[in-house]
């Protein structure tokens, strides 16, 4: 396992105002770009455990496209009130070469 | 500068002596009798069930605001007594309405108040459904007899149609159109340009009295002095009162002034509220030299120059009245919006799904965000501090149950106590009907229009697909 900063991808792999998975440590992380920025969080909804990849992306928030339940990308805190569990989320540096890389928890 | 009269001559009604005609003309007068309506219409079962069978199915809903669904995919629910339906933007630009109901097992499609979505998953079997209500996907459809499926069962919809940045639905599929049912004059929710304006603050707090007890009490400013009388150095409780056809009313209001009641020590006796409108409106009080005659007027020119400073080109529809005034505007059954140049309250009065001693208070405030350091949500509206007023974040709904204090401001905490009251009063057997004045005109034509569809005044529409409990 990888630790530490990771790359993941190159910024122009995630689409804006949107987002695309990616499997790093043998865990699936979705990668959100939108005007809010770019973010990285964990690709499974607390809610019903829905993969999260094709949600929709507003601002900071990502949108499960399950059962809308409404994540704040800057936090990965959850709205209303199925679930009340945030996802997980990594610190996104956009690398000088245009890579998105996560910092990795030990 | 003022013209405002001589508050020692103020009677009842007031009269703008605005044009008949104009939107802020009086309304013809309406004879709706002097009939004392039994009491148990607040609280007994069978009257609930009435409305269910009567009224609520057929009347035109306020459902949404554009404000919330601006783009394809954008939704938002609306809870209404027992039913729910999910208001959805299409990818033409148009707007549709569900019920909220999976056609598979009845489960809830949707469970969160709203968001942006390519379509619904139903949370039981994940059965599938399109933004345009269309059955997408049914789990193993293999192991269905296609007899119980082939016609692709998708959401029931309801009809639904826009007017002024606000959305209604009907569940009634022979009502007559929106624009055709709606009471207000032409034009009259336009002239506020409520397109533009934003949803910033939402709250939703569940009350102790039946929904038209809600209504009665916000339906008359006789009230005001007594169980208000913090307004009363700000604020005419006299209204104009203007009774519209289908149960639709409206009373205006003159902000920026003291009551007729209120003494008056001398001519700079301006009162704390006057300050904070003058204030609100831009007017410097440091170098104001008007007089408490002056106040309403020199808001509404202050207002005036600021708007044609500020480019905001939909004043020019409002009347002066407006931009000092509160147009207080009843839609039939169970709304009022209280109407302001600078942003609405859309106050919904939604019955319980079970109880005819509760309802739920629904106030959505739309503001229209200008960014100038002149212009701000104006003080009187009782916004807490550090809520988002530019349109960036839609806040959540905040909601309180019954026995919990709303944070909705001191004004209306006041009526949240006293309806409680009012609704334990009305059950006595002591108690044998309301006597309603004249300043409590537009209660009585609410519930002759209400009367009008419980005792079937109104010719039932036939019952279409989805209408039906």
């Amino acid at each position: 396992m990888t630790v530490g900063r990771v790359k993941v991808a190159a910024l122009d792999d995630v689409p804006m105002n949107g987002n695309k998975a990616f499997k790093i440590n043998g865990r699936s992380i979705l990668l959100c770009k939108s005007d809010a920025g770019v973010f990285a969080l964990e690709n499974r909804c607390s809610h019903m455990f829905a993969e999260l990849e094709g949600g929709r992306v507003r601002g900071a928030y990502l949108f499960c496209p399950k059962h809308s339940v409404r994540f704040d990308m800057r936090t990965g805190a959850s709205g209303g009130t199925l679930t009340k569990v945030p996802l997980q989320t990594f610190a996104v540096t956009v690398a000088a070469d245009g890579n998105i890389e996560i910092d990795w928890p030990e | 500068m003022g013209n405002n009269p001589d508050t020692g001559k103020f009677k009842f009604p007031l009269d703008l002596g605005a044009p008949v005609g104009s939107l802020e003309g009086r309304s013809p007068a309406v004879d709706n009798g002097l009939d004392i309506p039994d009491p148990s219409r607040y609280y007994s079962r069978e009257f609930m069930e009435k409305e269910w069978q009567h009224l609520w199915p057929r009347v035109w809903l306020i459902a949404a605001v554009t404000a919330d669904i601006r783009e394809p995919g954008d939704f938002t629910v609306f809870e209404h007594g027992h039913e729910e339906f999910i208001v959805v933007r299409q990818d033409d630009g148009s707007i549709k309405a569900f019920y909220n109901v999976c056609s598979h097992r009845g489960n809830r499609v949707c469970q969160v108040d709203r968001g942006t979505a390519s379509s619904f998953t139903c949370a039981f079997h994940s059965w599938e459904f399109g933004c345009n209500g269309t059955l997408n996907k049914i789990v193993d459809e293999e192991t269905f007899n296609k007899k119980l499926v082939g016609h692709r069962p998708g959401l029931t919809e309801v009809r639904c149609e826009t007017l002024a940045g606000i959305v209604f639905i009907n569940m009634d599929g022979n009502a007559p159109p929106l624009k055709e049912w709606m009471g207000l004059p032409e034009g009259y929710l336009e002239a506020y340009d409520i397109e533009n304006m934003n949803l910033v603050r939402h709250t939703r707090s569940e009350w102790k009295s039946n929904w038209k007890t809600g209504v009665d009490t916000f339906y008359e400013s006789y009230h005001l002095p007594h169980v208000h009388p913090q307004t009363q150095g700000a604020i005419e409780e006299f209204s104009q009162i203007d009774l519209y056809k289908n149960g639709f009313g409206r009373m205006i209001m003159w902000f920026g002034i003291k009551s007729h009641r209120h003494p008056v020590e001398h001519e700079r006796d301006l009162d704390e509220g006057v300050k904070v409108m003058l204030r609100d409106a831009g007017i410097d009080l440091a170098t104001y030299s008007g007089t408490v005659a002056d106040t309403r007027r020199d808001i509404q020119i202050a207002k005036r120059e600021r708007a044609k400073r500020l480019g905001l080109s939909n004043y020019e529809r409002l009347t002066d009245g407006q931009l000092s005034d509160g147009w207080i505007t009843g839609l039939f059954p169970n709304v009022q919006i209280g109407m302001h140049a600078e942003g609405i309250f859309i106050m919904r009065f939604v019955p319980h799904p079970t109880d005819p001693d509760r309802f739920f208070y629904d106030n959505m405030l739309l503001y229209r965000h200008v960014d100038d350091p002149n212009y701000a949500v104006p003080a009187w509206m009782a916004m807490p501090d550090g809520i988002d007023v530019t349109g960036e974040t839609r806040p959540d709904i905040e909601r309180w149950s019954a026995d919990e204090s709303p944070g909705i401001g001191p004004v209306l905490i006041q009526d949240y106590d006293l309806v409680a009251h009012v609704q334990r009063g009305i059950k006595s057997r002591g108690f044998k009907g309301p006597l309603w004045g004249d300043q409590e005109a537009r209660v009585r034509h609410f519930h002759r229009e209400v009367d009008r569809y419980i005792k079937g005044e109104i010719p039932p529409a036939n019952a279409t697909e989805g209408t039906d409990r």
